[in-house]
């Protein structure tokens, strides 16, 4: 079954979930609008690990020599 | 809505309901126009300005601990706004409810000699008026509960205001209160949460969700009580904008 990043707090089947769970168990007829309105992010079997990576941009950023070339980066 | 009786209107201001000691009272949406009347024209045409909102109450004066008197003498010149609900009927779910920020703007107290002692007080909504509905009724609470859905027959798209009154609280541990959406009534999202209410603690709120955040068709209000005794005595309500 696909599995979602939940990024607003859900309440579904009796069950609490907190912004931050991965879950797969969410019912078929809520997953539309609940990925519409990007409550819910459908993520493979590595999405920890894709999670956590997602908080390290910022030496790469740093590393950059001048303002031109960051720009002409962030382009490509 | 059938039309309805005025003896059951309830005023929730702050953490205080004031319904028993008041028998009047009035809310008032106004709009600014402004003049764009021109040469050649025969008749005066205008353009929506700011929006605005006053309300007023009066009742009778009850100088104990806690009642009008306190509440108002203490809310007047304050710099502290307070949340203020006027349901014309009761605080049943999905009864219409106005909601500002009031600033106490008068208060006074009249002694006839030949009736009881009353009070009366104006204030000014801080941000205007909105107007919505209840999800949870002003009721005392002893266990984690999610009140009856509301039902809006459609979502909305532009945000809206949350607000919640604790009037009363002997709970003897912390108290989470949310506002939450679905657009099935089946699976709940979190649309807006209050403060986490700590043991015996009377408060009120108001909190905003964005202008632009999709409010979707049906809202309740959801309590998380953590593992205690006593209960809490609480209301929200919810604006759409």
């Amino acid at each position: 079954m696909p599995k979602y990043l939940v990024k607003h707090g859900l309440d579904y089947l009796d069950r609490r979930v907190e912004a931050g769970e991965i879950v797969d168990d969410i019912p078929a007829k809520s997953i539309s609008w609940l990925k519409e309105q990007g409550i819910i992010e459908l993520v493979d079997g590595s999405a920890k690990a894709k999670v956590e990576v997602k908080e390290e941009p910022a030496p790469v950023v740093e590393a950059a020599p001048v303002v031109a070339d960051a720009i002409d980066s962030e382009d490509k | 809505m059938a039309f309805i009786h005025g003896k059951s209107a309830v005023v929730l201001h702050g953490a205080y309901d004031l319904s028993s000691f008041l028998n009047d009272g009035s809310v008032s949406n106004m709009v600014e126009t402004a003049e764009t009347t021109a040469f050649g024209s025969s008749a005066k045409t205008y353009i929506t300005g700011l929006k605005d909102g006053t309300l007023s109450a009066s009742g009778m004066f009850d100088g104990a601990a806690n009642a009008v008197d306190e509440v108002l003498t203490a809310s007047i010149g304050s710099d502290t706004n307070a949340p203020v609900s006027f349901f014309p009927t009761l605080t049943t779910i999905g009864n219409p409810v106005k909601l500002l920020l009031a600033k106490t703007t008068g208060y006074s107290v009249s002694s006839p000699v030949g009736d009881v002692v009353s009070v009366s007080y104006d204030a000014q909504a801080d941000g205007g008026i909105d107007h919505g509905v209840s999800l949870a009724p002003l009721a005392a609470i002893v266990a984690t509960t999610n009140s009856t859905s509301v039902d809006n027959a459609a979502s909305t798209a532009n945000g809206g205001l949350a607000q919640l009154h604790v009037t009363a609280n002997t709970w003897s541990a912390n108290a989470t209160i949310k506002v939450q959406h679905s657009s099935d009534n089946s699976t709940w999202a979190d649309l807006a949460t209050f403060a986490v209410v700590a043991t015996t603690v009377k408060t009120s709120e108001r909190v905003a969700v964005a202008a632009g955040t999709t409010v979707n068709r049906y809202l309740r209000a959801q309590n998380t009580l953590a593992t205690g005794t006593g209960s809490i005595t609480y209301q929200v309500s919810f604006a759409r904008r």
